[in-house]
């Protein structure tokens, strides 16, 4: 699965415009969180080429990749199932909504941005992800109910602080 | 705007169209949707499964924007509306009944009946005499602290019913509202339906594939495969 994805982010990257490995690496850094390693873009890259889905030119040492028309057709579908996705995504929030009063709209909002292809939290989706998966971690090893407090307090501090910028 | 309501229609949908698109080839779950509903009325939306009924109820409950055409509730245009407006009007006016989204596991059926009122900052004393109010209606004042695993199909629906109703909306949205009931369980609770359009003029549209349990309702709008293609008056 992570295989794929990576492939999905490649080609997704290379959509909006040509790049070399390198800063493949580096951007796909910063959109997820995880640096993937370049044994992991280069073999991708080339299986990619294999297909025809991108086309590689040398500018002097470096190799630049774009997408070509079949790489592009490829997006496009990717594209529209995960607009499809996110469609379901916002009925459902709103289904809950519905039914516990809550207000859909931030949830509603972000979704709504994710299916434009938008990144709304751009510049901080590393740390957001990072902080997400450690507290799902934290939940596994059962270190949540030992250390409720502890985490709770934490959590506020963080609150507190980005409320001011509200 | 007020003018609309002179006719008592609550919601309106016209000539909606939603549309998915699947690789190269669009898919039209509805297909040019006219319905009007009054208030009071009680409607049945019925059809085979893949008939549009559940893109049909997302639209009637404003949970989905039409690809094209207009959904009105009360009048207004709910695609000029922003999300927290529409959530707002959703809340004040319709109350759901899910198939799949029902009762939230880790609260007691009093609880899961007060949530909505949590959110529209109801007081807590108020909060809990309705809530108490609502459960004797629905004849489970003895369930109250228990969780809805601890309940049965029946009174589980009973719960998510009340919740409904938690804060007095003009008009039911039900989805599938005995589907996952045995037949008599599930006439118990068309039951209540009924009296809560009989006795409180509470406006009901109902979701179904099942005739027998369509036949409850004033009129009976026949779905297939994404339009109207009948319509029954009792």
């Amino acid at each position: 699965m992570v295989g794929m994805t990576l492939q999905h982010l490649v080609l997704q990257k290379l959509h909006e415009q040509p790049q070399t490995g390198y800063s493949l690496r580096k951007e796909m850094g910063q959109s997820t969180g995880q640096q993937p390693s370049f044994g992991s873009i280069y073999p991708i890259l080339e299986r990619l080429a294999a297909e025809g889905m991108v086309s590689v030119k040398e500018d002097g040492r470096k190799k630049v990749y774009s997408i070509t028309i079949k790489g592009r057709a490829a997006v496009t579908g990717v594209k529209q199932q995960q607009e499809q996705m996110f469609e379901q995504l916002i009925t459902h929030s709103r289904m809950f909504c519905a039914v516990t009063g809550n207000n859909p709209a931030p949830m509603v909002t972000m979704l709504e941005r994710l299916k434009k292809g938008e990144d709304p939290l751009r510049g901080i989706s590393a740390n957001a992800i990072r902080l997400r998966d450690l507290i799902f971690t934290l939940s596994q090893q059962g270190k949540i109910s030992r250390n409720q407090k502890e985490i709770n307090r934490a959590l506020e501090d963080a609150i507190k602080r980005l409320e001011q910028l509200k | 705007m007020k003018k609309a309501q002179k006719n008592d229609i609550i919601i309106e949908l016209q000539d909606v169209w939603r549309t998915y698109i699947m690789g190269d080839a669009k898919v039209h779950a509805l297909r040019g949707i006219n319905l009007k509903v009054h208030k009071g009325e009680f409607v049945a939306i019925m059809g085979p499964s893949g008939s549009g009924k559940s893109t049909a109820m997302n639209m009637v409950g404003c949970l989905d924007i039409p690809t094209k055409g207009k959904v009105l509730l009360d009048g207004q245009n709910i695609s000029s509306l922003h999300e927290s407006d529409l959530a707002q009007i959703r809340g004040r006016k319709i109350g759901f009944i899910f198939q799949k989204f029902n009762l939230i596991n880790t609260l007691s059926a009093k609880e899961n009946i007060m949530l909505p009122m949590i959110f529209q900052g109801m007081p807590e004393n108020e909060r809990h005499d309705r809530a108490e109010n609502l459960l004797k209606l629905v004849d489970l004042q003895d369930r109250a602290d228990h969780r809805p695993n601890e309940l049965s199909g029946g009174q589980q629906q009973r719960v998510a019913i009340a919740r409904s109703l938690a804060v007095e909306p003009e008009v039911i949205l039900a989805d599938e509202p005995t589907g996952n009931l045995d037949s008599k369980t599930g006439a118990s609770v068309m039951d209540f339906l009924k009296k809560l359009h009989n006795e409180k003029g509470t406006t009901i549209i109902m979701v179904t594939h099942d005739e027998h349990v369509a036949r409850n309702a004033q009129r009976i709008e026949m779905l297939k495969d994404g339009e109207i293609i009948a319509t029954k008056h009792k």
